[in-house]
This record gives C-alpha cells, structure tokens and sequence, in this order.
C-alpha cells in the first residue's frame, strides 16, 4: 500500500470527524425519555380509558412537535413540548386511575347496596323479638305477682282462723288496711314505670314491701313494726311515682310517632331556621348549609355547629334511626361522588363521636345532584340529615 | 411621485409595524398577568385539597414554573413566559387529576369498610336475634308454668 492511501484514508477520517463535530446537537434528556416512553406498548393502551382519550392525543402530537423542533435544530423549542408531552401523558393516566378507582367505588357501592335488604331485614326481627320478649316479662312478673297475692291470701286466711276471737284481730285490720294503701301507692309507681324512671326510690320501696311481706306471714304478727315500716313505704313509693312522671310522659310521647316528629321538627326549626328542615313522609330531614369549604371534606366550623346541635337532637330522639346524605356544588361529576361521600362519613364519625351508636347511623354520597341553592355556591357544600322511625 | 415619498410612506409602515408589534405584547403581558393569577388560586385550592399530599412534587415543580414565568413577564420576557404558562396550566390539570382519584380511591376504601362493617353488624344482630328467640322459649315455659 502507497503512502498516497493512507493520505487519502487519514482525510476522510478527518472529513468524518470534523462532519460530526459540526453535526446535530444532543437530543434533550426531555425528548428522550418521551420517546422511550411511547416505544412502551403499555402506553398505547391508555388510549382506551374514557376520558383519557384527548390528553393521549395531545402527547402524541406534542411528541411529534418536539422531535420536528429537534430536526429544525429548536433545542429549546424541542425540550418544551417534550415537557408538554409528559404532562399530557401523565395526566391521561391519572384519569385512567380516576376511572379505575371509580370501578372499584361502584363496585364497593353495590356490595353495600346487597347488604342494606338483610341488615334491614334482620334489625327488624331483632326489634321484633325485643318487643315480644320485653311482653312475655311483664307478663310473668304478673303471673308471679298475683301468685304471690294467692299465696298471702290464703296464709293470711289461715293466720286468721288462728287469731280468731283474739284481742289482736283489730290490729290485724289495721295492718291490712295499711297493706292495701301500700299496694296502691306501689301499683300506682309501676303505672308510670317508676322501675326504670325513678330506680333508686322505687327499689328502696320495694325491698320494704317485700320484707313487709315476710313480716306479715310471720308469727306471731308485728303488728307496730309492720305499719310504721308499711308508713315509710308508702311514702317512697309516692316520692318514686312523682319523680318517674317526667320520664313516663316522654316514653309515652315516643309510643306516638307523629307527635314525636313534629317534636323534633319544631325543635330542629328553632335550632337550623324553618327553610333548612322539611317534613318528608316518616322522617325530617334537616339540612346542614355550608358546613365544608370547596373542596374540602372535613367539616368547617359552621359543620362543627351544626353536628354538635344534631348531636343532641339524636340523643333527646333516641329513638330516630339517622340518615346523612352528602352533597357538594357543582363541578366535576366523578370526583364530586367521592367528595360526597367522605363528607357524609365525616358527618357519621362527629355522630359517633358524640356517642351515637353506629347502628342506628347510615350515610351515602349524593354528589352534585340536588343542588338545593342555586344562587349560593358554598351553601350546597353540605350534608343533610334524615330522621326517620 | 417624487423620489422622497417611497422613502416616507416605508418610514411610516415600519412605525405602524412597530407600534401594533408594541401593542400585541401588551395585550399579552396583560393576558399572562391574569393567568398568572388565576392559576395561583387554582394552585392554592389544589394543594387544600390534596389531603393525602399525594401531588405534592407535582405541586411544589409547577409553583417553581409559576414563579418562574412571573418573574420572565416582569422582565419583559413575554414569549418565555407564554411557554411557562403552558406549563403550568397543564401541570394544574395533571394535579387536578392526581387529586381526584385519590378522593375517588379513598371512598372507594371507606365504602369497603362499610361493607365489612354492615358484614360484621349482621353477623352480631344474628347472635342477637338467636339470643332473643332463646329467652322468648324460656320465657313462654316459665309463663305457662306460672299460670
């Protein structure tokens, strides 16, 4: 080989090596990861998730904009829309979780929504039983009672065949006489359940009567012993009559559900204002205007008010099963269903916080629908709550 | 014509040119100040909403990108900033959708611990009912015995 070739071969070496410094500058790191991005068959499937369609679109074509800003020798142009491009890209899958977080939402709905017709079903003959069992006791204690009174009679008839013609049988009288006024006082405390409504004075009543009991099967008879104890008695047994009455006439009140709802109803309408409580076939809904910030699914402090002030109604009606729907304004659809719903779950933690029983609470998303005010935006942030029995 | 009038009518179109140039960044830099606004308040509500600062890097990049782009209008950089802008408005769409369906997700969870929590109330009203029914046995014997 002539040193003429390896002239020829060191010039195009050079030529080479000079083309190449004056080439093409670096791609940008921006531009690179999209395009391995989109080299991703998993990518293209985005395209298929409702809603993420036209951000797909977008990177694409944002993609194709960096790559032909890149070939104009655009570097900074090129970098941009490369920026625009993943944004897009991420956003469509973003949407993509919305969507399948939304599955796993409806999905989770209608498994709660199977339950609800057993939980119902069996809370009912629950209640049920309650009320039969609660019957079948009062029944026995009558049962026994007027047992135990046969049983008196009859050793009282034979204690006095004995005392016949005996100077105490006047005594004796008297002692019966005081007897059936105790008898009386204490039928007329079981009248107004002073059992459950004035506990502490009936049951010191009923322990005399019982040992006055005892004392008058004995023999021979105290006579004294027995009236001035019979005397103390009939005294508590009046005190616990006066001090169950109260209780009584609310157990009575709530044997009428009408006027137990129109109770709540005009309390609730001095506490929330009579525009936000509405009478609805057996229930009254109450309605808790702004009670979150837009957005937020804690409860303000207006929220806090109003949950409080239910609180308290859910306590003085303990008998009143509670429903909280909740609502937000108007905006996205998807993510206002979610929204709702972790309001309404906030509203039943500040009930179960407050000391109401989980059972007797239940709470749903409403989303966006209903808006009930629709010249104020922040006043449909909010819950409503359904009293119902 | 005389020679002088080309000369004056092409000084008058560049000052025309010039002037409608002037204008149309105005109007621009005007435009990108409102924008700027409007995305730090969505910005703001975005970063209140997300609970779980699920979005937080994505929200800490974009305020940097809004800073960035008021900091180019203030120096006249009016083109820049348009690119930065675009940023940020689409970086606030990504948040927005990251914000979502993290909601979304977390009532997907609490429905499902509604559900397991109705599963456990049925099974508990069971032994409740079974309990009930038992007394009810017991209590109708003792009463006929009674009677």
């Amino acid at each position: 080989m002539s040193s003429t070739y390896f002239a020829r071969v060191l010039v195009i070496l050079l030529t080479a090596l000079a083309l190449s410094a004056c080439g093409k500058p670096d791609k940008p790191k921006e531009l690179l990861e999209i395009e391995a991005l989109w080299q991703d068959p998993a990518t293209r499937q985005v395209k298929d998730i409702p809603g993420a369609r036209s951000f797909y679109e977008e990177s694409r074509k944002f993609r194709y904009d960096a790559q032909d800003a890149y070939n104009d020798g655009e570097v900074e142009l090129s970098r941009e829309y490369a920026i625009y491009s993943k944004l897009r890209y991420r956003t469509a899958i973003a949407i993509a979780k919305q969507f399948k977080a939304k599955e796993q939402l409806d999905a989770a709905d209608a498994r709660v929504a199977t339950l609800n017709p057993e939980l119902t079903a069996i809370n009912a003959e629950r209640n049920k039983l309650t009320g039969e069992v609660a019957d079948l006791e009062r029944q026995l204690n009558v049962a026994k009672r007027q047992r135990a009174d046969e049983d008196r009679r009859r050793a009282g008839m034979a204690t006095s065949k004995i005392d016949a013609g005996q100077d105490n049988s006047a005594k004796m009288r008297l002692v019966d006489d005081k007897l059936r006024q105790l008898d009386t006082a204490r039928n007329a405390a079981r009248s107004v359940n002073a059992q459950e409504n004035a506990a502490a004075l009936y049951n010191r009543a009923e322990n005399q009567f019982k040992s006055l009991q005892v004392m008058r099967s004995s023999s021979p008879v105290p006579y004294d012993a027995i009236l001035s104890s019979a005397e103390g008695a009939i005294r508590d047994f009046d005190a616990a009559t006066q001090q169950a009455q109260p209780g009584y006439k609310v157990e009575v009140q709530k044997q009428d559900p009408v006027a137990r709802r129109a109770a709540l109803a005009n309390v609730a309408r001095t506490v929330f204002g009579g525009e936000n409580v509405i009478t609805e076939g057996s229930g009254v809904r109450i309605v808790a205007p702004a009670s979150f910030d837009r957005g937020a699914s804690s409860l303000n402090s207006s929220g806090h008010r109003y949950m409080n002030e239910l609180t308290t109604l859910a306590k003085d009606y303990d008998e009143f099963s509670i429903r909280i729907e909740g609502f937000t304004s108007k905006g996205d659809p998807t993510e206002n269903l979610g929204l709702s719903q972790l309001r309404a779950r906030a509203a039943e933690d500040a009930f179960i916080a407050g000391g109401i029983k989980s059972s007797r609470v239940d709470s749903s998303g409403q989303g966006q629908e209903r808006i009930r005010f629709p010249d104020d935006r922040m006043r449909n942030e909010r819950v409503e709550i359904v009293f119902s029995r | 014509m005389t020679p002088r009038k080309p000369i004056i009518a092409l000084l008058l179109i560049t000052l025309i040119t010039g002037a409608l140039a002037t204008s149309a960044s105005a109007n621009s830099r005007q435009e990108y100040a409102k924008q700027v606004e409007v995305f730090r308040a969505k910005l703001l509500e975005q970063s209140e909403a997300d609970a779980g600062k699920l979005a937080a890097d994505d929200i800490a990049l974009v305020s940097t990108w809004l800073k960035e782009a008021q900091a180019l209008l203030g120096s006249g950089d009016v083109d820049r900033a348009g690119y930065k802008l675009k940023r940020v408005e689409y970086g606030i769409d990504l948040i927005q959708a990251l914000v979502g369906a993290s909601k979304i997700k977390d009532a997907a969870t609490q429905q499902t611990l509604a559900y397991e929590k109705s599963l456990a109330q049925i099974e508990k009203l069971k032994a409740e009912t079974a309990k009930l029914q038992e007394q009810k046995a017991q209590l109708e014997r003792d009463l006929r015995a009674a009677r």
